[in-house]
């Protein structure tokens, strides 16, 4: 409980800084996403413009394929050595107009390449492709090669197929065989003769990887963008052919973005790899923005709390030395107080063998002593419960008791004030055995009632307490015949400080009793209510009536 | 023997020593048959060797200049000794070129970064430098870094210049194209811009199948390096080779007579079409012997005709005279009833190599079987092949076919899984090496890790007998 | 019946004493702990009034002392210390009750003689053992007396005075036999102290005050109880 205002004071810092982060992660998070957006969109642009290379460097080799293509004779022995002396190509396939083969002719001298071509090609040759295409019958290929890819590809994908000079008698052709995409250049005669060139595959590859970027190590030179990212040429399998730059993505990790190549390769794909910390380091700017304006409020916060707690602690600790004051003083006051009662008492005892004339006089002087100092006694002992009870030090200590000796003993503390105030006591007990009770407490209770009623309702000139025993409940009574208190003050009453009326002419009384009669009852497994009654008050002390046998 | 039949086997051997011509800054050529004299009325196969043997280089003249392409598998395995070797080596072979000649060094993990474009090396330090900053990590892109070393040589490609890429890697190519097919189709295509690649096989990790299509394909050299201390001698080695490359782009045209059915040529260099037979050697060493075995099918001919087999044409790029020059030659036999005369008439160094190859490539089919998992019958072809040579050893009296005859057993012996890995790069490695006549490659002598499998026979001749 | 009073404060030591006195106890008085072990060993009271702050030793420690040896004996904590903890402990020594300061003579009294008739109990005595005066029943036990089912407190020496005053039925007692049997040979008396004490009596006991009926007065020889 006493831990309750720093808790309330760490919510204070907690939550709006907790709102806050959550807030700016929000926006970073939002920051980050409109980032990716614009790296996908860099880092697509990139993609194209390498597409753009693999285009013209395809184009390019075209260009050159195609006078390659027009040395083609007829002799086996010219195109042998055309083979030869042209590194990219593997063999030559020359077709009449209807798709017959011309070259390499089964029928005639073949070298064991060769052979193996004709082998190796017979479906391509017996499905007429390189006829169906350069005569543009077909888009087969192109369904082909969709159905390979299964990826979207970009337009002009048929011109580009059959253009690397814009007419429609050469082109590439892709032929799917053995380990992947192979390429060839085809070439339609005026003759109606179609020259195939198959391209060694093992070239044309080295080729395109060497027309593409390499990884720039930044030692030599600036870092940019690109070469901290990994661009990932892929075949149709999705397996890497070639990369570049630093990054080294991790195994799995999906591209950023992606594109497919264009013609011929267009169940390739062109993929970007950036790492996660480029976009987060990115985005650092946002995150340290972030990460100071809510370290700043959080200082302001802390100062502000730390300001707050030491004000309130100063505070705590100044009333908790005043009431350890009090304390001090009020246990320090006992002493004389006790002596005070105790040598009244006396006296008023040894008044009373005077002879009355004599000691009548003085034993009603004596009897205000002692009426006096018993107040004093009652208002000290409050005191010190109440400071007990703000720091959580009540403690009871049950015992065996009788109730209704209790209440007699009470009865008998009071009986001289109540008979100089002419009240009627009416008793009327019936607790019947001991039963487990912590005297003092109870004691408090019934003087904190009693002396109300002392104070209160001196006017009713009756005060009746009852005692009975239910089940496993005591009750103790206590009524007067006061002016009552008011239903909209009957809550009120048992608030620490509350008074039913706070006029001054009113009887005196610091306000606690009530408040420290109920914490008590509730204190000891009960409670104090108000009960209805006609006129006056009555107070009712309902405990849990435990009888225990004490050991001998 | 009767003396008609010594009179054609001198006849036969006269033809031969016409054939060869010699000169001092010229390739010499040799052609001849394993047997000049055949048992008439049987169709038969034979051997028709052709024979170059690069010219001495004068120690005088410039040696010719080179454009050579280092490229360095710097992928994360190659991290510690082997990366530092492997720079030593390099270093020490930039510091052997001069400014005429022109280098590129191209790394490559995952991916690939020119780290020092084509450049006449003006500036050796710098290159130097670069090198030595490499740091390894990452996957390999092996094909990547080949294909930017082949655009970066491609740069000053020039005929004048012996063109090479000298590639070194440690692992699996396994970004990129990988399959040995991929490898040997850039490698054909290279091969036809004077281009070849040196393939050096580093540790126990590399894939040698891919390495060795790759090197035989560009007409390169092949190297299996166990350890990576010997780095730095078989760059020595390669660049010994490549510096005194006298001979490019040698053309052996081979027109092989009516009647007479060329059957194969051993190694794949060579292409049959009909009666001719076209081979490229990309380049001749100085005083390094190349040879063609052709395996002839001579139909059957009475006794006493004589028959021409083939003659040979050799059309090649001499650099030290910067002309292209042309050789020719011709080989035929005679036919005789007596088997001592055909006997006695055997070409025992003809013969030696025809044994050699053929047994080579028993050797690869024993190769392929033991890829299969069938180890016995691996074994079984290779014990056999031992004993073939240990035959024609004897007979020839060939230390050469000795030391291969024992190759093969020891070969018969490490089999087995655990010996495999090793092994199987062994047994690529010389079978390249006997196939091409590399001048080099054979595993080291002196390296202690190896006396298991890689032992050097060195001990008497055997003898042969190709198939009939 | 004796009783052992440690309190450190003279004027409230002295009027407990009194109180005491008056209740029919022989009080043995000390101003501190180690002057109440003492007196304990010397005299070995029927019961302990022990305050706990005094100087040297404390309440708590001379209770732990006595209850060393005499585990049975009713000890009485007086204290101005009314937190709960210090009742606690006090109650976990063995003390029989707990008189907070500021106190009156009254509640005093009341436990007093409340830890007196539990002495009575332990000590094997009949709490319903009575004899009877005229109309009153007297429980010498439990300090009580009874006429007409009211119950009527008595102290200590109340109920000696009233079981002399039986015993000796009939016959006049003199001032100084009373005297002596209820408050002790070495009491200093004051004259009037005796007959102080029987008007009181008679004013609780007594149907009539003024005409008394249990305790008669012999003028000029003492007092007499006249049993039927």
């Amino acid at each position: 409980m006493r831990n309750k205002p720093l808790i309330l004071l760490m919510l204070i810092v907690g939550l709006p800084l907790g709102g806050l982060t959550w807030l700016g992660v929000r926006v970073a998070r939002d920051d980050e996403a409109a980032l990716k957006q614009r790296f996908e969109e860099v880092f697509a642009t990139q993609l194209y413009d390498i597409d753009g290379a693999v285009s013209r460097h395809f184009e390019s080799n075209s260009i050159e394929l195609r006078d390659t293509a027009r040395q083609v004779k007829s002799a086996p022995d010219s195109i042998r050595a055309l083979i030869r002396r042209t590194p990219q190509l593997r063999q030559v396939l020359v077709l009449d107009n209807v798709g017959s083969v011309l070259h390499p002719d089964s029928n005639s001298d073949l070298n064991l390449a060769e052979r193996e071509f004709l082998h190796e090609a017979q479906e391509l040759i017996r499905d007429r492709d390189l006829i169906h295409v350069s005569t543009g019958q077909s888009d087969s290929v192109q369904k082909k090669q969709q159905a390979e890819a299964a990826l979207p590809t970009r337009g002009e994908e048929s011109e580009s197929l059959s253009a690397a000079s814009g007419s429609s008698d050469e082109g590439w052709h892709v032929w799917y065989w053995g380990r992947g995409v192979h390429l060839i250049f085809w070439q339609r005669r005026d003759d109606g003769k179609v020259v195939g060139l198959f391209i060694e595959r093992g070239r044309w590859m080295a080729d395109l990887i060497a027309a593409l970027p390499e990884t720039v190590n930044r030692q030599h030179d600036g870092v940019s963008v690109a070469t901290t990212a990994r661009f990932r040429l892929v075949d149709s399998m999705g397996q890497s052919v070639y990369e570049w730059g630093e990054y080294e993505p991790p195994e799995e990790s999906t591209p950023l973005t992606e594109t497919a190549v264009s013609t011929p390769l267009t169940s390739w794909r062109l993929q970007a790899f950036v790492p996660d910390s480029l976009l987060a380091g990115a985005s650092s700017g946002t995150a340290f923005q972030l990460a100071s304006g809510i370290g700043a409020v959080a200082c302001a916060l802390i100062v502000l709390v730390t300001v707050f707690w030491r004000e309130y602690s100063r505070e705590v600790r100044q009333a908790s030395q005043r009431v350890s004051f009090v304390n001090q003083v009020s246990h320090e006051l006992k002493t004389p107080l006790t002596n005070i009662r105790m040598y009244a008492d006396l006296l008023a005892v040894d008044l009373e063998n005077l002879e009355e004339s004599t000691g009548g006089k003085f034993a009603d002087r004596l009897r205000v002593i002692v009426s006096e100092s018993q107040r004093l006694s009652r208002l000290i002992s409050n005191v010190l419960t109440f400071g007990r009870q703000q720091r959580d030090a009540l403690i009871l200590n049950p015992r065996p008791a009788s109730a209704d000796e209790l209440v007699r003993r009470v009865i008998e503390q009071f009986a001289p004030t109540l008979s100089r105030l002419g009240f009627q006591t009416e008793l009327k007990l019936d607790a019947g055995q001991p039963v487990m009770l912590d005297q003092d407490a109870v004691e408090q209770i019934l003087v904190n009632l009693i002396s109300n009623v002392e104070k209160y309702a001196a006017d009713g000139k009756l005060l009746k307490i009852e005692t009975c025993r239910d089940n496993s409940k005591l009750r103790i009574i206590v009524t007067d015949a006061g002016p009552g208190i008011p239903a909209a003050m009957q809550r009120a009453v048992f608030e620490p400080f509350v008074r039913v009326s706070s006029r001054l002419e009113d009887a005196a009384g610091t306000g606690i009793g009530l408040s420290i009669a109920r914490e008590l009852a509730r204190f000891h497994g009960g409670d104090l209510t108000m009960m209805d009654c006609a006129s006056g008050a009555s107070f009712c002390v309902e405990l849990p009536a435990l009888e225990e046998v004490r050991d001998a | 023997m009767s003396r008609t039949g010594r009179i054609l086997a001198a006849t036969v051997a006269l033809s031969v020593s016409l054939s060869a011509i010699t000169h001092a800054s010229q390739v010499s050529l040799s052609v001849a048959m394993s047997n000049p004299v055949l048992k008439s009325d049987q169709k038969q196969t034979a051997f028709l060797k052709v024979g170059l043997e690069g010219f001495r280089m004068p120690v005088t003249t410039e040696r010719v200049a080179v454009n050579v392409a280092l490229v360095l598998d710097k992928s994360g395995s190659m991290n510690g000794r082997k990366i530092e070797e492997a720079k030593q080596a390099a270093i020490q072979a930039v510091r052997r070129l001069n400014a005429n000649d022109i280098v590129s060094v191209v790394v490559y993990d995952s991916t690939v970064e020119v780290l020092v474009p084509a450049t006449k090396l003006t500036d050796k330090d710098a290159v130097c430098k670069k090198i030595a900053q490499v740091q390894p990590g990452g996957r390999t892109a092996l094909f990547a870094g080949v294909s930017k070393a082949a655009a970066e040589l491609r740069k000053f490609i020039d005929r004048e210049r012996v063109n090479r890429i000298i590639l070194l890697s440690d692992g699996l190519a396994n970004i990129g194209p990988s399959a040995p097919s991929e490898l040997g189709s850039m490698g054909a295509s290279l091969k036809k811009e004077n281009i070849s690649v040196t393939a050096m096989g580093l540790g126990l990790d590399y894939n040698e199948d891919l390495m060795v299509d790759l090197a035989s394909s560009s007409g390169g050299n092949h190297v299996f390096i166990e350890d990576a201390t010997q780095i730095a001698g078989f760059f020595a080695k390669e660049f010994n080779t490549v510096l005194s490359v006298v001979a490019q782009e040698v053309a052996v045209t081979i027109d092989v007579a009516a009647g007479v059915r060329p059957v194969r040529v051993f190694g794949n260099q060579a292409e049959i079409a009909g009666q001719k037979v076209l081979a490229t050697l990309t380049q001749l060493y100085s005083g390094q012997e190349k040879f063609l075995v052709l395996e002839v099918e001579v139909p059957a001919s009475p006794e006493g005709k004589a028959r021409d087999i083939a003659k040979v044409s050799v059309a090649y790029d001499n650099m030290l005279t910067r002309s292209t020059d042309q050789l020719a030659g011709k080989a035929s036999v005679n036919f005789s009833s007596s088997d001592e005369i055909v006997a006695s008439s055997v070409n025992t160094e003809v013969l030696e190599a025809g044994v050699l190859l053929f047994a080579n490539e028993r050797n690869k089919a024993a190769t392929i079987l033991r890829d299969k998992g069938d180890i016995n019958a691996a074994r079984q072809l290779l014990i056999q092949n031992a004993d073939y040579l240990k035959k024609y050893a004897a007979d020839l009296g060939s230390v050469q076919l000795d030391a291969a005859c024992n190759l093969n057993t020891l070969q018969s012996k490490n089999l087995d899984d655990v010996q495999w890995t090793r092994s199987r790069k062994a047994m690529r490695l010389e079978q390249y090496v006997i196939e091409t006549q590399q001048s080099y490659g054979a595993l080291p002598e002196s390296t202690p890790s190896q006396t298991q499998a890689s032992q050097t026979p060195q001990k008497q001749p055997a003898a042969p007998q190709p198939r009939r | 019946m004796k009783v052992l009073l440690a309190e450190d404060d003279e004027l409230t030591r002295q009027g407990l004493a009194e109180v005491l006195a008056s209740e029919g106890f022989q009080v043995v008085q000390a101003a501190n702990g180690a002057a109440a072990i003492e007196q304990f060993a010397a005299s070995i009271p029927d019961f302990v009034c022990l305050d706990i702050m005094m100087p040297g030793r404390s309440g708590y420690d001379v209770c732990r002392s006595i209850r060393a040896t005499h585990p049975d004996i009713p000890i009485i904590f007086i204290s101005a210390k009314s937190e709960e903890i210090d009742k606690i402990v006090g109650f976990e020594l063995g003390a029989d009750d707990f008189i907070v300061k500021p106190f009156g003579v009254r509640e005093v009294v009341a436990r007093i003689r409340a830890v007196t008739r539990r002495c009575h109990v332990t000590r094997g005595a009949d709490p319903t053992a009575s004899f009877t005066m005229d109309d009153l029943q007297v429980f010498p036990a439990e300090l009580r007396a009874i006429r007409n089912g009211q119950a009527i407190e008595l102290s200590l020496r109340d109920v000696q005075i009233l079981e002399l005053l039986h015993r000796n039925a009939g016959r006049v007692l003199d001032r100084n036999v009373i005297f002596n049997h209820a408050w002790g040979e070495d009491y200093f008396p004051n004259s009037r102290t005796l007959d102080q004490h029987i008007s009181q009596l008679r004013k609780r006991i007594e149907a009539d005050p003024k005409s008394p009926q249990i305790i008669r007065t012999v003028h000029g020889a003492g007092y007499r109880y006249e049993a039927e």
